[in-house]
């Protein structure tokens, strides 16, 4: 039996790393007295997965891990009585009773969707959209000292312009191409992109079904929150 | 939402930003408008090291269980935030609410270790508070020290307002108390500070001058306003039962060095080592109750998540109700899915057992702590361990399986020779052919690995060796280099690995813990010229230090190599741990006679700290007469 938590996390949490937030939720599965299932041995330790890393400094409003239960807590209030066992900006928002012929949610993560927020988009709108109808674009950028050439319509799956100046971009998120959100705005930035980009976020997470559709994480099950 | 001191920009250009953010789990958040003190509590060295400390997290919880008090926290800056904040001239702040530090109206910090010395200047500076305490105005905070070396606090006495010394249990409601009453009838900063040098435990170096002997030693303490007391005596809790504990620890979000409950069973220690400050400095002996214990283990385990639990003690084989403690333990935690790491215990058929249930014997190694090689050194030390128990307690655990093991000396001790150090290297082979004697050559599934390592030894004030020369830095090297050589003659030489520390720091150590006030100008100019992060090795820079003593005309040596006469008065003969003076002379006098004296809890030796009143095992003779 498997449990699909989806979590938020904003704040001053933001700062903290993708090993600590794992960290941080063994420690609160641990306190919240949940029926979690454990390898055996001298260090027992719960069998949890978590879908995607997130950079530290950036927030989420669907980021997801696994857990494997012996039984199942009562779901009604699971969601609450684990946030108890949360700080501020760290927030289990639904859990979802895993279907059994469900992935593990690292290997199944295919796209994720980025919010970003502009000062003004105004004028930037025309350009946004002639950015993403390109067939191709050939972009080379540099990352941890090494500069990585690639196509960016092959991960870009989707856009959307919103009246609030913030953009939506659904990108390739799997392991085989992740495409960094701040790889997007270097782009457009180089397209000619005047508008400045005041921050990101992740919004969502999404698996494939059987037709290629892209389906959010939590959407494997019976979803609670 | 709380809100951050430091802009995205900086946190995403510094190391480890979690350091600084706050917001832990179990970490208090007060409104600051509906509390009269704000305390802020820091441990000078970098939010991983300070977060491991047990000491901080019992006063916390104390303090924001005052509900006139708000505590927090501040660690120090690493040298990367450390040089924006000088760039930007940005005010160092707490980690709960994200204001700066010169709002508080304390600042108390721990001194755990001498090396952390310039990094409080540090604190200070970033903190925009003066770094000399007669620079401070009514409108600073009162800047308190507490811990360790507060026992010797004179080489930093000039930075302090306060030092605590003693158990912070017990008088900080007193001193809080009385600086409301003084804030309400707008009493100076220097009015508190007499009054609360009337505290018992409360020392106030501004009130006390310092009179010199010709040849530099110390003449007298005179006090500077009528009253002030020339003796401070440490404060001690008495009721281990009934005190603070932090059963709702902090729970860091990234991984502190001690990432784990700590269950502290006991304080004191009745083994009397002569060199060791803490077997005197905590003394008398006091225990908590096995009940007490089971259900401290349960609350944090419970209220903190952590997968690990250890036993603090400064000598756990001699809690009276060991087994039986771990032994619940053991239960207790394996229904839980919580690891044990274990103290260091006295190796026997029990702790061996408990050793096999808590850890993978392949992987896990036995320690012993003989300190000195010899038998004659370890008399002279009054380390109560015998080759023949050693022996006795490797030969059981191999033939339970294990086949590694640890052993910790010290080099450079009082009247050492180089037979005790060659007796080193001749343990360990003893040791090693033991292995080879007991285990059928059918049976080893690996060689045995035996690995020993050496720290050099510093003479520290309240304990018996207080009076010992120190050895000079080419001695501990000439130490080193003899132990490594008569390692490598052993027979089985090829089984046994050595370690040894670097030395430099060891001078500098030696100089801070037995130093006077005379310092506080060297360890300025040492900060002012760059020395910072001391217990760093890739900090630390000696030759900085090695400046700021010879540009204050201040010799090593008279700290370090000299000679004490045994009527010398020490910097630290103002402060009263309870073991008087005179018991720390016999103990050296017995030293040197190489005669040992019993565990306390065997016979009462008199040493004095039986005058608190606690502690039933420092009791039983007298209250037999």
């Amino acid at each position: 039996m498997i449990l699909r938590f989806k979590f938020k996390k904003y704040g001053p949490v933001v700062y903290i790393g993708h090993l600590d937030v794992m960290r941080f939720f063994q420690k609160a599965i641990r306190r919240s007295n949940i029926d979690a299932a454990y390898t055996e041995g001298f260090s027992p330790h719960q069998k949890l997965s978590f879908a995607q890393p997130l950079s530290v400094g950036i927030e989420t409003d669907g980021d997801y891990f696994d857990l494997e239960m012996n039984s199942l807590p009562d779901m009604n209030t699971l969601v609450k009585r684990m946030n108890e066992q949360c700080v501020e900006g760290i927030e289990i928002v639904c859990v979802t009773i895993l279907n059994d012929d469900a992935d593990n949610a690292m290997s199944s993560v295919k796209a994720a969707d980025y919010l970003y927020y502009f000062d003004d988009l105004s004028t930037d709108k025309a350009l946004i959209d002639s950015f993403f109808s390109q067939e191709s674009f050939i972009f080379e950028y540099t990352r941890k000292e090494k500069t990585k050439t690639k196509d960016l319509m092959q991960d870009i799956y989707d856009h959307k312009i919103s009246d609030d100046n913030t953009l939506t971009v659904k990108v390739n998120s799997s392991s085989a191409g992740n495409l960094k959100a701040d790889v997007v705005i270097e782009a457009l930035k180089q397209f000619g992109l005047k508008a400045e980009c005041l921050k990101y976020k992740r919004t969502e997470l999404y698996t494939t079904d059987d037709e290629g559709s892209f389906v959010p994480l939590m959407n494997l099950g019976e979803i609670y929150d | 939402m709380r809100k951050l001191f430091l802009s995205h920009d900086i946190l995403m250009s510094i190391d480890k930003p979690a350091r600084y953010i706050g917001g832990e789990f179990n970490s208090v958040n007060k409104n600051k408008e509906d509390v009269d003190i704000r305390f802020c509590m820091c441990f000078p060295d970098v939010y991983e090291i300070g977060m491991s400390h047990l000491g901080i997290q019992i006063l916390y919880s104390m303090f924001n269980s005052f509900e006139d008090t708000w505590c927090e926290r501040v660690y120090s800056p690493w040298p990367d935030l450390d040089k924006i904040m000088r760039d930007k001239n940005i005010p160092l702040f707490s980690l709960e609410s994200q204001d700066p530090i010169k709002e508080f109206d304390f600042l108390g910090i721990t001194l755990q270790y001498e090396m952390c010395y310039t990094n409080i200047l540090q604190v200070l500076e970033l903190s925009q508070i003066p770094i000399y305490s007669k620079d401070r105005t009514n409108e600073d905070p009162i800047v308190i020290g507490g811990g360790p070396c507060s026992y010797n606090p004179e080489p930093i006495a000039d930075f302090f307002d306060i030092f605590y010394i003693g158990e912070g249990e017990t008088k900080y409601r007193e001193l809080l108390d009385l600086y409301k009453v003084c804030r309400k009838d707008n009493y100076s900063r220097e009015e508190f500070l007499y009054k609360a040098s009337m505290i018992d435990g409360i020392y106030v170096p501004s009130l006390i001058g310092v009179e010199y002997n010709d040849d530099r030693t110390i003449k007298a303490f005179v006090p500077l306003k009528e009253g002030v007391r020339t003796s401070v005596r440490k404060e001690v809790e008495t009721d281990l039962n009934n005190t603070f504990y932090p059963t709702k620890p902090i729970i860091p979000f990234i991984k502190a060095t001690q990432d784990r409950i700590t269950l502290e069973i006991m304080r004191g220690c009745p083994r009397g080592c002569r060199f060791c400050q803490a077997g005197q400095l905590y003394r008398p002996i006091r225990t908590r109750d096995l009940d007490v214990l089971k259900e401290m283990a349960r609350n944090m385990i419970e209220n903190s998540g952590y997968e690990e639990l250890n036993l603090s003690s400064l000598s756990s084989s001699d809690y009276p109700e060991l087994k039986e403690l771990i032994n619940y333990l053991i239960d207790y935690c394996n229904e839980k899915r919580v690891n044990i790491s274990l103290p260091s215990l006295r190796i026997d058929a029990f702790s061996l057992d408990a050793m096999g249930k808590v850890q993978d014997i392949k992987k896990s190694s036995l320690t012993f702590a003989p300190e000195a090689g010899s038998q004659r050194l370890r008399n002279i030390i009054n380390k109560g361990l015998t080759e023949e128990q050693i022996l006795e307690g490797a030969k059981l655990a191999f033939l339970g399986g294990w086949n590694k093991v640890k052993l910790y000396f010290m080099l450079g001790l009082p009247f050492e020779e180089d037979s005790d150090v060659v007796a080193i290297a001749e343990l360990c082979e003893s040791i090693a052919k033991l292995y080879y004697e007991t285990i059928p050559k059918e049976e080893r599934k690996q060689r045995v690995s035996i690995t020993a390592s050496t720290s050099f030894f510093i003479p520290k004030p309240f304990t018996p060796f207080q009076w010992a020369k120190q050895f000079s830095l080419e001695d501990f090297r000439d130490k080193a280099y003899l132990t490594r050589k008569s390692i490598m003659e052993q027979l089985n030489q090829r089984s046994i690995k050595y370690n040894w520390h670097d030395t430099d720091v060891s001078v500098l150590e030696g100089v801070l813990a037995r130093g006077d006030r005379r310092l506080s100008k060297v360890i300025y100019d040492a900060y002012k010229n760059g020395a910072i992060y001391d217990a760093w090795n890739d900090y630390f820079k000696y030759d900085t230090w090695l400046n700021a003593f010879k540009n204050n005309d201040i010799e090593i040596s008279f700290y370090t190599t000299r000679e004490r006469n045994i009527d010398e008065i020490f910097p630290w003969d103002i402060i009263d741990i309870g073991v008087t003076k005179e018991y720390l002379k016999k103990e050296w006098l017995k030293a040197k006679e190489g005669e040992i004296t019993l565990n306390c809890m065997l016979k009462c030796n008199g040493c004095g700290a039986a005058k608190y009143g606690s502690g039933k095992f420092c009791f039983k003779d007298q209250e037999k007469q």
